[in-house]
């Protein structure tokens, strides 16, 4: 009994550990770059906002010991903040949608096939989305394994799953340069618009 | 360039001194995620999220911890919300499954051949299922200590856990695992292969 449990353990880290790690996708590195460039744009942006703000009320503050001013500083203050939560709210959607966006940067090599994958996260199921993809002058859709330069503007109707969902469309690069493609989801009133910039360089 | 200046570097918003630090975690945070969930796409966006995360907040490293620490502990509460978001996504798109039903059972054939068989990567597929099946408090542990190669102390600063607690959850993780093992083949057979391989000690 003793022996068939010491064997039992070796073969279970024998298993175990034959499992081999995997290497990451070839554009893993590339993307995750410019992801994070995007990122630094995003918090020297809201920065740039924050203290924009800061100064506006600390003005603001020093007007407050002018008892003349105080309606109306209130009214501006008021005034000020509502529009920062709605203009932040405006940018993130949430005002017109569920449906929450993730913007992603990535690169391609020209004349290379790669695969657009595009996120959507759901708070809750949702059937018949209207879905619009724009391709730009330099992607190119690829269909049965043929590059279709015709086809532009893709549409489809969809669901979407509550959480993450992955929409995956093969496309080549056909022209150097920055490249933004449009996503659409709409579903009634509530629209999602993404825009996905995609760098085209020589291979 | 040290770690401390490029955790400096990397605070003030330097993209490549934060790729440089990250540079030996990327590897290892996508296999983390693929073999707690099992699907490229997935461990893909997942850990490109860690990475995102934790450049937002570098300025919130105070180094109280390692970066490898810190960075780990970002990991870890993406990899347990996401993987319950996946789940629960799964769920909705498959119809529910006796535990061990997804699994093949894996026929020990007469020439068998143990180390030939691990390497295929049908088995290292099997044995992720396997993984993935574990209750979620054993399922990191597990994947962080034989995968991955992670200490007790490692792990125990990475799930906030005392190294007992660490300890007891692998022996118990790995008793869960030898049992989803055994329900997949028939591990009496498979031992009684290793035996006649001697492979007892």
């Amino acid at each position: 009994m003793e022996n068939k449990k010491i064997m039992k353990d070796e073969v279970f880290e024998k298993i175990i550990r034959s499992v081999k790690e995997k290497d990451l996708p070839n554009s893993y590195s590339s993307e995750l770059h410019l992801k994070l460039l995007q990122t630094k744009r995003e918090i020297q942006s809201d920065i740039t906002i924050s203290k924009k703000i800061e100064r506006i009320l600390n003005n603001l503050r020093h007007s407050f010991l002018k008892p003349v001013g105080i309606t109306v500083t209130a009214s501006l203050l008021f005034l000020l903040i509502g529009s920062y939560f709605y203009i932040q709210g405006y940018k993130k959607g949430v005002n017109h949608s569920e449906i929450v966006q993730q913007v992603i940067s990535s690169s391609m090599d020209m004349g290379k096939e790669g695969v657009l994958r595009i996120n959507f996260s759901s708070v809750k199921e949702i059937e018949a989305v209207d879905f619009e993809v724009i391709l730009p002058e330099g992607i190119c859709l690829v269909k049965d394994s043929k590059v279709n330069c015709q086809e532009k503007n893709i549409q489809w109707i969809g669901s979407l799953f509550a959480g993450r969902n992955i929409i995956k469309l093969p496309i080549m690069a056909t022209h150097e340069g920055v490249w933004e493609i449009h996503i659409r989801a709409k579903k009634g009133n509530a629209v999602k618009d993404i825009k996905r910039s995609i760098s085209v360089q020589k291979a | 360039m040290e770690e401390k200046e490029l955790i400096s570097k990397a605070k003030d918003g330097d993209v490549y001194s934060f790729e440089r630090l990250i540079s030996q975690h990327q590897k290892k945070i996508y296999n983390v995620i693929y073999n707690m969930i099992g699907d490229e796409s997935e461990a893909y966006d997942i850990s490109q999220e860690v990475f995102i995360k934790a450049f937002k907040y570098m300025k919130e490293f105070r180094g109280d911890s390692t970066f490898f620490t810190w960075l780990y502990s970002i990991a870890r509460n993406i990899f347990l919300n996401e993987s319950k978001r996946f789940y629960n996504k799964k769920r909705n798109f498959e119809t529910s499954l006796d535990n061990n039903d997804n699994i093949e059972l894996l026929k020990i054939s007469d020439n068998y051949n143990i180390d030939k068989e691990l390497e295929s990567n049908e088995l290292q597929k099997k044995v992720r299922e396997a993984i993935q099946q574990l209750p979620e408090e054993f399922k990191l542990v597990i994947i962080f200590y034989y995968l991955e190669g992670f200490s007790y102390e490692d792990i125990a600063g990475v799930m906030e856990l005392s190294i007992g607690t660490v300890k007891s959850r692998l022996s118990r993780g790995k008793e869960h695992l030898k049992e989803i093992f055994s329900n997949i083949a028939d591990f009496q057979e498979f031992d009684s292969e290793c035996a006649s391989n001697n492979m007892i000690i």
